[in-house]
C-alpha cells in the first residue's frame, strides 16, 4: 500500500510475521537494504510488506534505529554513537539482541547488524564455554575424551 | 592465495547472499527469528552460522581458543574461519631469542613477536613473548646449535635446529603454531646439503601444507646433483621429487634461502647473472614451484634495464607480488596486478636513500639519528593492509608506511614523498612475516 503524506513523504506499510503493521517513510524502510530492493521491484504498491522472519516486537525497535539513522546527519555523529549504545542498551539481553540481529541480518541493515554484532561480541569476549552454551541452547557434543583434548590444546585461551 | 585473502579482505558479506541463505532457512524445519530457545537445533543452538560468524569476526583470538571447546559444530567452524589470518589480527614478525639462535640464558626460547599494525610511529609496538616448544628446546640445548626459520604461513612456522655446519643426522625440523604452543617434530629429511634452498607454503585444493627442501652441491652443480623433497603435514612423510630441471637449471643453481610464499608457489629471486638479457633488459623476476603441481615455472619482470646498483628482492605488498631494484642511490618497487602477466607490472613507489636522517635503536638501547648513506636493505613484506613495508637499518628493522593504497599509485615518484620512517623496532633481520591463527602443524 502506498500512502502519501501531506509533506509528500511517500508511506509504505510493513507487517511483521505475527500481522501488526507498520506504517513508515519510505526513506526510514529504504535503510533496509531487502525492503529498499523490494520497493524498488513493486512489491509495495499491492498492499502491505511482508516481514515473514521479523516478530512485531523485534520490528518497532529496528524502525526506531532506522527513523534515528535517517533523520541525522554526520554532524550529530556524537550524538548518534551516544544514540546507538542506549539502544542497545535498552534491548539489554543477549536474547533481544541476536533476535535484533536476526532480523538486522535478513533486512539488511548494515549498521545495525554491525552494531548488535559488536555489542554481543564485547558480551561473550571474557566468558567460558558453558556459559556461551547456556547463552545460546548449544548442546555439547563433546565425548569426555574429546573435550579433555580439545580444552588441553587451547590451553593458552584459557589462561 | 589470491582469491583465499580475498575472501578474508571482506569486512562482511552484502545483502544478498544472506538473504539467499535466510530465505532458504525459512522454509525448514526452524524459525529463524525467535525467542523460543526449546526450538534450538542441536548443535550451534539457534543462531545461524552467519550470524554467529558475525560475531566471531569481533572476537580476541584468545576467546576463539576458548570457544573451540564448546561444541563440536563450533570447533569446526570455527577450523575453518580461523586457521587462515585475518585481516583484523595483526601481522607481526616474528623473531629469534637472540640473533644467533638459542644461546641466551635468560630469554632462553622465548621468540619475540612484534605486532606491526599497532605500529603508529609512536611508541606501542606491541611486543609478543612466545615460549619455543620444549621439543626445540631440548634439540637445541649448547651454544653451538642453529637455529633458523625455513618458512612461515598462516600462523605456523617452520624451524630448523642445527649444528652451524650442518650434518643430516644432528639437524631437527619443527612445524610450530607460536601462538597455541603446539609443535610437530618432522622426520629427518633424505638428502642434506651446503646448498640449500626451501620454503613453506599452504595448498588450498588439498587443504595442506608443505615443505620444500632442495638441495645441491656448491661447486660446479649439475642438473642431477640436485634433489628436492617436499613434506605434507597431512600425509606426514617426506616425498622425493622426480624433477628434469631443463630451462630451470641455469636459475636454480645458485639459489639459497627461503622461498617467498604467494598464490600456492614458493618463489625465489634467482642470481641476478642469470635475470638480465643480453641487452641488459630484466628476463625473470622470479623461479616459482607451484605447490600443488610440484612444478617449477618462471615469472616475468618488469620493463626494466639493468641497474647501475646492485641488489634486488621480491616481496609481497597487499595480495601482489613485488620487485624492489636498486638503480644507483635509488630503490625503484613495482608491483605485478595480475599475477604472471608481464604486462601488469607497474611502478609502485621510489626513494632514494641519501639525504634523509632516520631514528633508529642502536645495539646499546639507545635512541640514535642516522644518515642513511648506504644502500639499505629493503625487505618488502606481507602486510596485507598494504600500507606496511620494511626497511632494515644496520641490525634494525624499520616501518615503511604510506598513507596511499596500492588501487591509487601509478606513478613511482608521487608517493615516495609519503614515506615516513617510524622508531627503530630494534629486531635484528632473522624475523618472519607471522600472523597468529589457530591452524594446527598437523593439518587438521
Amino acid at each position: 500500500m502506498s500512502i502519501t503524506t501531506e509533506n509528500n513523504e511517500k508511506m509504505i506499510t510493513l507487517m511483521s510475521s505475527d500481522g501488526e503493521e507498520f506504517v513508515v517513510e519510505e526513506a526510514v524502510a529504504a535503510q533496509s537494504q531487502t525492503i529498499k530492493h523490494l520497493i524498488e521491484d513493486g512489491c509495495s504498491t499491492e498492499g502491505s510488506i511482508p516481514l515473514p522472519n521479523v516478530t512485531g516486537r523485534v520490528l518497532s525497535e529496528v524502525i526506531q534505529y532506522c527513523k534515528k539513522h535517517s533523520s541525522s546527519d554526520d554532524k550529530e555523529e556524537k550524538e548518534l554513537e551516544a544514540w546507538d549504545a542506549e539502544f542497545v542498551k535498552a534491548a539489554d539481553d543477549h536474547v533481544a539482541l541476536t533476535d535484533l540481529m536476526m532480523a538486522a541480518n535478513f533486512l539488511d541493515i548494515k549498521g545495525l547488524l554491525d552494531l548488535v554484532a559488536q555489542t554481543l561480541a564485547n558480551m561473550i569476549t571474557g566468558k567460558s564455554p558453558e556459559e556461551v552454551r547456556r547463552m545460546w541452547n548449544i548442546k555439547n557434543d563433546f565425548t569426555p575424551e574429546e573435550a579433555e583434548k580439545v580444552r588441553k590444546e587451547n590451553q593458552w585461551a584459557f589462561e | 592465495m589470491a582469491s583465499m585473502e580475498k575472501k578474508h579482505n571482506k569486512t562482511r558479506a552484502p545483502g544478498n547472499r544472506l538473504l539467499v541463505d535466510q530465505a532458504k532457512s525459512t522454509h525448514t524445519e526452524q524459525p529463524v527469528i525467535s525467542t523460543n530457545m526449546a526450538a534450538a537445533a542441536p548443535n550451534l543452538g539457534y543462531l545461524p552460522t552467519d550470524i554467529l560468524e558475525e560475531i566471531l569476526d569481533l572476537l580476541p583470538i584468545e576467546s576463539i581458543g576458548r570457544f573451540r571447546s564448546v561444541s563440536k559444530s563450533l570447533f569446526s567452524l570455527l577450523a575453518i574461519k580461523f586457521n587462515l589470518p585475518k585481516l583484523r589480527h595483526y601481522p607481526c614478525i616474528l623473531n629469534f631469542p637472540t640473533s644467533y639462535g638459542m644461546e641466551s640464558s635468560d630469554d632462553k626460547g622465548l621468540f619475540t613477536g612484534v605486532v606491526l599494525s599497532q605500529y603508529s610511529g609512536g611508541d606501542d609496538v606491541k611486543n609478543q613473548g612466545y615460549r619455543a616448544p620444549d621439543e626445540l628446546l631440548l634439540a637445541a640445548p649448547g651454544q653451538s646449535r642453529h637455529c633458523s626459520f625455513l618458512g612461515s604461513c598462516n600462523g605456523l612456522v617452520v624451524l630448523r635446529v642445527s649444528d652451524l655446519f650442518c650434518s643430516a643426522k644432528q639437524e631437527e625440523t619443527f612445524v610450530w603454531n607460536p601462538f597455541t604452543g603446539i609443535s610437530r617434530k618432522l622426520p629427518h629429511r633424505n638428502y642434506y646439503s651446503y646448498g640449500f634452498f626451501y620454503g613453506f607454503g599452504y595448498v588450498s585444493a588439498s587443504n595442506d601444507y608443505k615443505v620444500f627442501a632442495a638441495t645441491g652441491p656448491d661447486l660446479d652443480p649439475r642438473p642431477e646433483d640436485f634433489k628436492v623433497e617436499i613434506f605434507s603435514l597431512k600425509t606426514g612423510s617426506w616425498k622425493k621429487l622426480k624433477i628434469t630441471l631443463g630451462v630451470y637449471f641455469q636459475y636454480i643453481q645458485w639459489l639459497l634461502g627461503m622461498g617467498l610464499f604467494l598464490n600456492g608457489a614458493l618463489l625465489w629471486r634467482p642470481r641476478e647473472s642469470s635475470s638480465w638479457g643480453e641487452k641488459g633488459e630484466l628476463t625473470i623476476v622470479a623461479i616459482a614451484f607451484d605447490l600443488e603441481k610440484e612444478k617449477f615455472y618462471l615469472l616475468p619482470g618488469p620493463p626494466i634495464q639493468i641497474s647501475r646498483g646492485y641488489g634486488s628482492r621480491l616481496g609481497v605488498v597487499g595480495e601482489y607480488l613485488c620487485f624492489s631494484h636498486i638503480d644507483g642511490y635509488k630503490n625503484n618497487i613495482w608491483v605485478m596486478k595480475e599475477y604472471c602477466d608481464e604486462a601488469s607490472w607497474v611502478p609502485f613507489i621510489s626513494y632514494t636513500f641519501t639525504g634523509f636522517t632516520c631514528p633508529y635503536q642502536s645495539g646499546d638501547g639507545k635512541e640514535r639519528e642516522g644518515r642513511v648513506e648506504y644502500v639499505c636493505d629493503f625487505i618488502p613484506q606481507y602486510f596485507k593492509d598494504g600500507r606496511y613495508m620494511l626497511l632494515q637499518f644496520g641490525y634494525d628493522l624499520h616501518v615503511l608506511k604510506w598513507d596511499n593504497n596500492l588501487e591509487e599509485s601509478d606513478e613511482a615518484e608521487k608517493y615516495s614523498k609519503k614515506i615516513k620512517f617510524g622508531r627503530a623496532l630494534g629486531v635484528p633481520y632473522a624475523g618472519v612475516p607471522y600472523a597468529q591463527t589457530l591452524a594446527s602443524p598437523y593439518a587438521t
